[in-house]
């Protein structure tokens, strides 16, 4: 979910700049030297991932997975998700270098309240058996939930600050065309994460505290 | 995920960290024009670079087209709502309305066809440099380097995967079976993405590699933000008031 350049003024721009760099840094400071690889790792396959097409009536959408890496990431996802989004305005010009601030806190900001909501449900209990399926499906669906609807609301947000009610029926055009996204990354990432605590448990009991 | 375009001989240093530091700098100045004789202006000159960088065999043209493309989806979605206001008869046609949806277009494709063309040629890993070269922390700018490095690798991974899915038969359709399809591919590039890392961080104990935290990378204190972000956006509603 990337908001174009041009679109919100200057106060937003630059307010969502300084809180974007504030998660950043507070992100690094959490970030381990030795995390280092593992983050670029998660950020690259994350990366790689959000290029999976699915298809959706005539058309496809493409998995966005906020949520999900916000779970495992926790505040490390605003770095990792700097990165992404940096190599994408410059690579793809998807979003912008000005607009960079707040579409790193439309995607990562819901990542984090992810990571803190849903995590203790994830976990493996003490003597390492993984949480019933059933709670794992919950929580997978509940990082797409959370981390798109989150975005979609702050995506709102920044467009209602910078144009009031000039933004009113674009607002409501740009939630229903991620509808459908909403949807596949819920399913999606609730497959995963079951799937995730069958095929390699590790992944999340390492899911960051 | 094409992160490598045409083989070009890599731009030295400093003249990588011009060209992003100078694409910032005018995605920066030309979000803020209200002009639209200005936007205009610099519309053309960047559509007219980048079909000289499209010549020059540094930006294939369908790349060109295909982003100024996906960048005119949203231009599209303005279009459909800034210009009508919904009042008791219907959608009526808005003159104000329409006059901005006029100014975020431009501004968008402005800054998009500026950086496009002053961008070109340059793959994920010349972007890491040049950013890497602007003054980034040193955390932050291994990271991005680590992960341009990791993104080919994983790439890979995900075409390797996507190939045996589709050798056995598997056809992408709006189902069941194509959700968990794809949450097995996911979860594959995670796995992978997870146990590589042990490896690289085994690889590096056996090399001694020190992993003490270095002071490198300290956020200032909370007091600094709050201030430094107080002045950014005081600053910033003053000039967008003045203009």
């Amino acid at each position: 979910m990337h908001l174009a350049e041009g679109v919100l003024s200057a106060p937003v721009l630059a307010g969502a700049a300084a809180l974007a760099a504030a998660g950043v840094a507070f992100g690094l400071r959490r970030l381990g030297e030795a995390q280092l690889p593992l983050a670029a790792l998660l950020g690259a396959a994350f990366f790689v991932a959000s290029t999976i097409h699915v298809p959706v009536g005539v058309g496809s959408v493409h998995l966005i997975l906020n949520g999900l890496a916000g779970l495992m990431l926790g505040w490390a996802v605003f770095p990792v998700f700097f990165v992404a989004l940096l190599l994408q305005a410059a690579l793809f010009s998807f979003g912008g270098f000005t607009v960079l601030g707040a579409n790193l806190l439309i995607m990562a900001l819901p990542a984090v309240a992810a990571h803190y909501l849903l995590r203790r449900l994830v976990r493996p209990a003490e003597d390492g058996t993984p949480p019933p399926r059933r709670r794992l499906l919950v929580a997978g669906a509940a990082c797409g939930i959370v981390g798109i609807g989150g975005a979609a609301a702050l995506a709102s947000l920044a467009l209602v600050l910078s144009g009031g009610h000039l933004f009113t029926e674009l607002i409501g055009l740009l939630v229903l065309a991620h509808l459908p996204v909403f949807v596949v990354d819920a399913l999606i990432s609730a497959a995963t994460v079951a799937l995730l605590a069958r095929m390699l448990p590790a992944a999340l009991a390492a899911v960051r505290a | 995920m094409r992160t490598a375009l045409p083989a070009t001989a890599t731009p030295p240093a400093p003249r990588l960290r011009l060209r992003l530091g100078t694409a910032v700098g005018i995605s920066v100045l030309l979000s803020q024009l209200t002009s639209p004789g200005l936007l205009l202006a610099a519309c053309a000159a960047g559509l007219l670079l980048a079909l000289a960088a499209s010549a020059n065999g540094v930006l294939p043209l369908h790349s060109l087209l295909r982003r100024i493309a996906s960048v005119n989806l949203f231009v599209a979605m303005l279009w459909l709502t800034l210009p009508w206001a919904l009042q008791g008869g219907g959608p009526q046609w808005s003159e104000a309305g329409a006059h901005h949806a006029l100014l975020i277009s431009l501004r968008t494709n402005a800054v998009a066809l500026g950086c496009m063309a002053l961008l070109a040629g340059l793959d994920a890993f010349a972007i890491a440099r040049a950013a890497a070269g602007l003054g980034l922390p040193s955390r932050l700018a291994r990271l991005l380097v680590l992960t341009v490095r990791y993104l080919g690798v994983l790439d890979d991974t995900r075409r390797r995967i996507d190939l045996a899915m589709r050798a056995r038969g598997f056809r992408p359709g709006a189902n069941r079976r194509t959700v968990a399809v794809l949450a097995q591919q996911l979860a594959l590039i995670l796995v992978h993405a997870m146990l590589r890392a042990e490896r690289v961080d085994l690889a590096l104990r056996a090399r001694a590699f020190a992993t003490a935290p270095q002071p490198a990378t300290r956020a200032p204190r909370p007091w600094r933000w709050a201030a430094g972000t107080a002045a950014l956006c005081l600053g910033s509603s003053l000039l967008w008031l003045l203009r």
